[in-house]
């Protein structure tokens, strides 16, 4: 599902097997849960910006277990201090 | 008090018939009374890996279709008093026998044995589910490879649907130098996967190949394997001791950058 490029077989297998994994265990296939990550995506990026290859599903027999990298936060905190550097170039949004 | 255990993988070829056969050979010279059973009916190995398979007379499928008594089939190794086989039918098939004669049979052997160790065929279908009928614990052996850890995954879920709780895992076959290179899965990936209580990590050594050429077990001998295969059985009876320190290799990082700033 990530799109990075795996420098070794070993993390390659073990990325391939987490995802068959996922797929075993809610019994559907890998396409199916690619189009669930986007859709995961597509919704919090609504409300959030998010980094969509970030993303990490987790499915135990009961619980679905999303981590999704939320991209603004850190936006925010540089302004923040670029601010009280004193030599920020954007403005502050104040409330 | 006697505990029943079951040897299991899903996968075949990864081990464990001479994972059971090493577990045995551990535990009696532990001092422990060991009956290893083999419950691959049609397929028997066990006894060739423990070198008897020349004293045969009786086995499972006799004992429970009351062709014999059970001390009839039961062999006695030979370096080891405390140690013996029920060796399995080889002109039979898995259907030959069901999970509630087993349990009957286990239970006739608890008064006489402080462990029973079933080996159980690869698969999930008759033959497995013969095998874990009577078990309070299973072992389930599995190797760094894509497909054996996936089956040992579904063969938890099915020990965890029929009610056995506590589950170890041996990692086998490990092949430390792939594992630097990062060509292998390390046996830290194998269990952050599996999420089940690590017992032992046993390495690719071909010494084990040797050992069953002879038919002896090497659990307790002065090889890697075979202190790896002690260790196991001492975490067995309850010893706390840490697993060898398998960690030689370098812990590859690829997701260390993926967690960058988009905008920045």
């Amino acid at each position: 599902m990530n799109t990075i490029c795996m420098n070794s077989t070993g993390d390659y297998a073990k990325n391939r097997l987490m995802n068959i994994l996922i797929s075993d265990r809610i019994g559907c296939t890998p396409e199916i849960i690619n189009e669930l990550k986007n859709s995961i995506s597509k919704t919090l990026n609504n409300y959030l910006d998010i980094e969509p290859s970030g993303i990490d599903i987790q499915i135990n027999e009961r619980v679905l277990l999303a981590a999704v990298p939320i991209s603004n936060v850190y936006i925010k905190r540089e302004k923040e201090e670029c601010d009280s550097n004193g030599n920020g170039r954007e403005e502050v949004q104040t409330d | 008090m006697s505990e029943v255990i079951v040897v299991t993988s899903g996968k075949g070829g990864v081990g464990k018939t001479t994972t059971s056969a090493n577990i045995g050979t551990g535990l009696a010279a532990l001092k422990k009374r060991v009956v290893l059973i083999d419950t691959d009916i049609g397929l028997r190995n066990l006894d060739v890996v423990m070198g008897l398979e020349n004293r045969i007379v009786y086995n499972l499928v006799d004992v429970i279709e009351g062709n014999c008594r059970y001390k009839q089939a039961l062999i006695r190794d030979r370096n080891n008093s405390e140690l013996y086989l029920m060796p399995c039918a080889q002109t039979r098939d898995k259907t030959s026998v069901s999970p509630e004669q087993i349990i009957k049979l286990v239970e006739e052997l608890k008064s006489e044995f402080d462990y029973i160790v079933i080996d159980c065929p690869a698969g999930i279908e008759q033959g497995f589910k013969n095998a874990i009928a009577a078990a309070d614990r299973a072992i389930i052996v599995t190797t760094p490879e894509v497909s054996a850890i996936r089956d040992a995954d579904r063969v938890i879920g099915l020990l965890e649907a029929h009610g056995i709780q506590k589950i170890d895992m041996i990692v086998n076959k490990v092949r430390f130098d792939m594992v630097r290179r990062g060509d292998m899965m390390s046996v830290d990936d194998v269990v952050d996967i599996l999420a089940i209580n690590l017992l032992g990590v046993i390495p690719d050594d071909e010494q084990i190949v040797i050992a069953s050429n002879k038919g002896e077990p090497l659990a307790g001998g002065t090889t890697t394997s075979g202190t790896a295969y002690l260790n196991i059985c001492k975490r067995i009876l309850g010893e706390e001791l840490p697993v060898r320190d398998y960690m030689e290799s370098v812990k590859h990082r690829p997701f260390a950058n993926l967690f960058r700033r988009k905008h920045a």
